[in-house]
């Protein structure tokens, strides 16, 4: 079966990345994406599968996050004793009693109604959490230490490749049931239920209890993340449950394509690499994954990974070869277009500072510099203008071969 | 005890007429276009930067003429450019959209403006207390927030019923393909209203800005406050969002002048707790804390009671 | 005993009475036809059968229990399914997929998390099956929301008889196509619902008289007649109100 030869390669991958990038700043970047991996996989379930827009997912992330931590902290402190590669299912547990609390409120209705739910219930969250310092540790959060508990075969977490390893076999099993999900009646039911939620009544389903399920095993999925987040990073403050985490791994479902299920974990990859990379360079780094999102949605509606088997279907088909030429004569000017875009939006990130870019010294308080930037990126986008009918005929050309070569 | 209710219903009044600003906004596009405007209270903010700006130089009474119309402007260039393209990928993709142009124009705004507050204040004509009651002042500027806000919604419910683009506008909302069918250009009007609705919050951003700050988290503050009015209100309905608007301002400004906590509620149950509890917390709070958190509550509360909000009648 | 019987059934819109005090029993093994006029309240009749919308008052019996009042999902599993006038697909979902979803709960299988849908192969055959039956084998794997009209109809049709429905409601099956196609769907409407019983909506007369054992007249949200077709087209009032002076006319008023 082919499927199983690509999760046997999955697991290869996982194996030998902290051997490839073996210091410990790149495994730290590693662990970062499994759990954003694991976080955009559990988000894509209610999105993709269910159809179910949610700006409240970081809730169950936070609060699988909290779980697991106070168990370190327990731990740390001598009341329970609880072996570290336990913790993860604390926390799934704990995500999935949370979505069981609220899923109950909010899956009653799908569409917008469920999108605005889930807002407030996130926003109410939040907000709670900084009154109930408690359980949330106030601004502080809650911190313990992963070494704390019982070491099991001599593995004590100290070390950064160890965590990794644990992570790791952890999204692995938790991406294998999300798959695996997919495949039963409840979540090819949840597929049907966003798509027509009236006919699947009418067939014999509760159209609330399908999403219900479907928002539990999310829920149950995203604490598990969270607790991942809460081991690798031994704190969790309230800002993992903020909205601002939730559009995190928004960004990153519709970066990677919300329509496959490796769609969100190419989201994932992209978006930790950027964040962890841009930030050496620029300190415009959220501005350009803003501006990446939005570029995504306006352009791209099947994201990165619906453009990839676009592209797939043409090249099986021997169509590449016709869309290299106008794709060729697009790309220098794209190429510009964005250069004079960043260089103007840096320019105007550094007062007083001179940008030094192919020999030319631009300064903000030069208005050469402005007008050049801005004239540079406007004749760029005339030529583009100029160009893109040609590789948009060519796309719709090979797309159109392909359809008909597969449906006879 | 009279003096702070006076102040806080006076006060509530005045936050409740500025929700409902932005929330006629919100409302008055979704009942059109099907789509809920994330990017709604984002228009606010600039609104305030805007005239920030421009009454450095032009002075504060040009800057709130100005403002909102340059983000009206904005906002249909946004819809001309932006939503009209994303709307051929569906409901959620246009949400989404929206939620994305939020974060983006808080980006933005931080790049040209930067992080910290602006010093954008009431103009001097109107800076000086209005009245004094118990000891209290109450500013001339909010009696003027007060007063344009009444203004607005006087003017705006005028222009939606006894002109003819009210009625077409109104018209459109219902049945846009019978007006289509009439020779109007909808995706026109569209745009004009879309314009007009940012404008508003535009406006509500010019006389918000001096006495709730001018600095980039205002959108994210106000933002889902919004949506919580809409959604309150009945999603669609104008007189929903008006009242739900007005219970929340109040609710909110009465929460926080009072001085009511649990540990009130218990002393009269004469029940005690002890202070290390894990609990603790629970039992210690007052109004005033949990006064950003009413909103919410009620916003679960209705969902549970009456799932159609206050004046709804959309099923979905 | 009748397998459905509706009795005193009323429904209003605000002002608007679609619906009043209709009376109806369908006879297990018929095939029975509603015709009426346009907003005779033939469409609104199917909801409340089915559970879309409540009757105001009145009551809906099915195999002598009473129905009205029950979500549409208990409904549609104690042995009622329906096709609608416009599709209602799983657009997203191949055809395969679509029919396999209708089959979920006939076969047993609910919201289970247990079962694999791959490794089911009762289910899958019986999915292939029905796709062999509707003519869609050819189309198995195409997006539903991706198919030509008729095919799209054949497949609406498909999910109302998926399951082993007792009675089967068809809400105008053959609108808007060709007449050729109409013949061919036709056709198929015979062929897979030999052995049930069958409620239908529909507007073409051809159709009507060719499939009905029995006609109900509905005209103003009220029953004219309920009749065999040969009597329903020599009936006074039906003409009156709906087939205008010439019986047995052939389109639609």
């Amino acid at each position: 079966m082919g499927s199983r030869k690509a999760w046997a390669a999955a697991a290869a991958l996982l194996g030998a990345l902290p051997l490839l990038f073996d210091s410990v700043l790149s495994v730290g970047i590693l662990n970062q994406m499994l759990i954003a991996v694991l976080f955009a996989l559990s988000y894509n379930t209610l999105l993709g599968q269910g159809g179910l827009l949610s700006f409240g997912h970081a809730v169950y992330f936070g609060l699988g996050g909290y779980v697991a931590a106070h168990a370190l902290r327990l731990t740390e402190l001598g009341s329970i004793g609880m072996p570290l590669v336990l913790l993860p299912l604390a926390g799934a547990a704990g995500g999935l009693l949370a979505a069981l609390l609220l899923g109950s409120v909010s899956t009653r209705r799908g569409g917008t109604a469920f999108t605005m739910i889930s807002l407030g219930l996130g926003e109410l969250l939040a907000a709670a959490a900084l009154i109930l310092v408690a359980f949330f540790g106030g601004e502080a959060g809650i911190s313990g230490d992963r070494t704390a508990g019982p070491a099991l075969l001599g593995v004590n977490f100290a070390r950064e490749t160890q965590v990794y390893y644990h992570a790791a076999v952890w999204v692995f099993l938790g991406a294998l049931c999300l798959a695996a999900f997919r495949q039963t009646p409840a979540g090819r039911l949840a597929m049907a239920v966003r798509d027509n939620p009236l006919r699947a009544q009418c067939l014999g389903y509760s159209a609330a209890r399908v999403r219900l399920l479907c928002f539990l095993v999310a829920g149950t999925f995203a604490g598990l993340a969270g607790a991942l987040f809460a081991i690798h990073n031994e704190i969790i403050t309230s800002q993992a449950l903020g909205t601002a985490n939730a559009g995190q791994v928004l960004l990153m479902c519709f970066l990677g394509g919300t329509g496959y299920f490796l769609g969100p974990v190419l989201g994932a990859v992209l978006l930790t690499l950027c964040s962890a990379l841009l930030s050496d360079y620029t300190t415009l780094s959220t501005l350009y994954l803003g501006l990446l999102f939005v570029g995504c949605v306006m352009f791209l509606p099947e994201g990165l990974g619906g453009l990839l088997v676009q592209l797939h279907a043409r090249w099986r088909h021997g169509r590449l070869g016709s869309l290299a030429r106008p794709l060729a004569r697009c790309a220098l000017p794209t190429a510009a277009l964005l250069l004079s875009g960043v260089l103007l939006l840096e320019l105007a990130a550094r007062e007083g500072e001179v940008l030094h870019v192919a020999g030319l010294a631009l300064q903000a308080a030069n208005v050469w510099s402005w007008l050049g930037l801005a004239g540079f990126g406007a004749v760029a986008s005339l030529l583009l203008r100029r160009e893109l009918p040609a590789l948009q005929a060519a796309w719709q050309q090979t797309g159109a071969a392909h359809i008909s070569q597969g449906r006879p | 005890m009279a003096d702070a209710l006076l102040f806080a219903t006076l006060n509530g009044l005045v936050t409740g007429l500025l929700l409902f600003m932005l929330a006629s906004g919100v409302t008055l596009i979704f009942s059109m276009m099907g789509v809920l405007n994330f990017a709604h209270a984002s228009f606010y903010m600039l609104g305030a930067y805007f005239a920030f700006s421009l009454s450095q130089h032009l002075g504060f009474w040009p800057a709130l003429l100005l403002a909102p119309l340059l983000t009206g402007v904005l906002g249909a260039l946004v819809e001309r450019y932006g939503l009209r393209q994303v709307h051929r990928h569906g409901a959620v993709a246009e949400l989404v959209f929206t939620f994305g142009l939020a974060f983006l124009i808080e980006e933005l705004v931080q790049l040209f403006w930067g992080r910290a507050t602006q010093d954008f204040r009431v103009p001097a004509l109107l800076d000086f207390p209005l009245f004094t009651l118990f000891g209290q002042d109450f500013p001339a500027w909010r009696a003027f927030m007060l007063l344009l806000s009444l203004g607005i919604f006087a003017g705006l419910y005028a222009g939606l019923t006894r002109t003819r683009y009210g009625l077409i506008l109104r018209a459109a909302i219902t049945h846009p393909q019978t007006v289509a069918n009439l020779g109007h250009n909808v995706p026109r009007i569209f745009m004009l209203a879309f314009g007009v609705g940012t404008a508003l919050a535009g406006l509500a951003g010019v006389i918000a800005g001096p006495v709730l700050g001018t600095w980039p988290g205002m959108a994210a503050s106000l933002g889902s406050l919004v949506f919580v009015i809409v959604v309150i209100g009945g999603l669609g309905s104008l007189t929903g969002a008006f009242v739900a608007a007005l219970l929340i301002g109040l609710l909110q400004s009465w929460a926080i002048a009072s001085s009511v906590g649990m540990a009130d509620v218990l002393a009269l149950l004469g029940v005690s707790f002890p202070p290390d509890h894990p609990l603790r917390d629970l039992w210690r709070l007052t109004l005033p804390q949990v006064a950003p958190l009413l909103p919410y509550v009620l916003l679960v509360l209705m969902l549970l009671l009456r799932p159609a909000g206050l004046a709804g009648n959309r099923e979905d | 005993m009748s397998l459905l019987r509706l009795e005193q059934v009323s429904k209003q819109f605000g002002r608007t009475r679609v619906l009043h005090a209709v009376d109806l029993a369908i006879e297990p093994g018929e095939c029975h036809a509603i015709i009426g006029p346009n907003g005779a309240g033939k469409s609104t009749l199917f909801h409340l059968i089915s559970g879309l919308l409540r009757p105001d008052s009145g009551q809906i019996a099915f195999e002598g229990k009473p129905i009205h009042g029950l979500p549409s999902e208990q409904i549609a599993r104690r042995g009622i399914a329906r096709s609608f006038q416009i599709s209602q697909l799983f657009t997203r979902l191949s055809v395969f997929e679509n029919l396999r979803c209708a089959l979920l709960w006939p076969m047993g299988y609910g919201c289970s998390l247990r079962h694999l849908l791959g490794r089911e192969k009762a289910l899958n055959a019986r999915a292939d099956a029905l796709l062999d039956e509707l003519g869609l084998q050819a189309l198995r794997d195409v997006p539903a929301g991706e198919l030509a009209y008729a095919a799209q109809r054949a497949l609406e049709l498909g999910l109302a008889i998926a399951g082993d429905a007792r009675l089967i409601l068809l809400d105008e099956p053959v609108a808007g196509m060709s007449h050729s196609e109409a013949a061919q769907a036709l056709a198929l409407i015979r062929r897979v619902t030999a052995e049930r019983t069958l409620l239908l909506v529909e507007h073409d007369m051809s159709v009507v008289f060719e499939l009905a054992d029995r006609i109900t007249v509905l005209a103003r949200g009220e029953v004219i007649a309920t009749d065999t077709p040969a009597r329903i087209r020599t009936n006074a009032r039906v003409q009156e109100v709906y087939l205008g002076t010439g019986a047995g006319g052939q389109s639609d008023a």
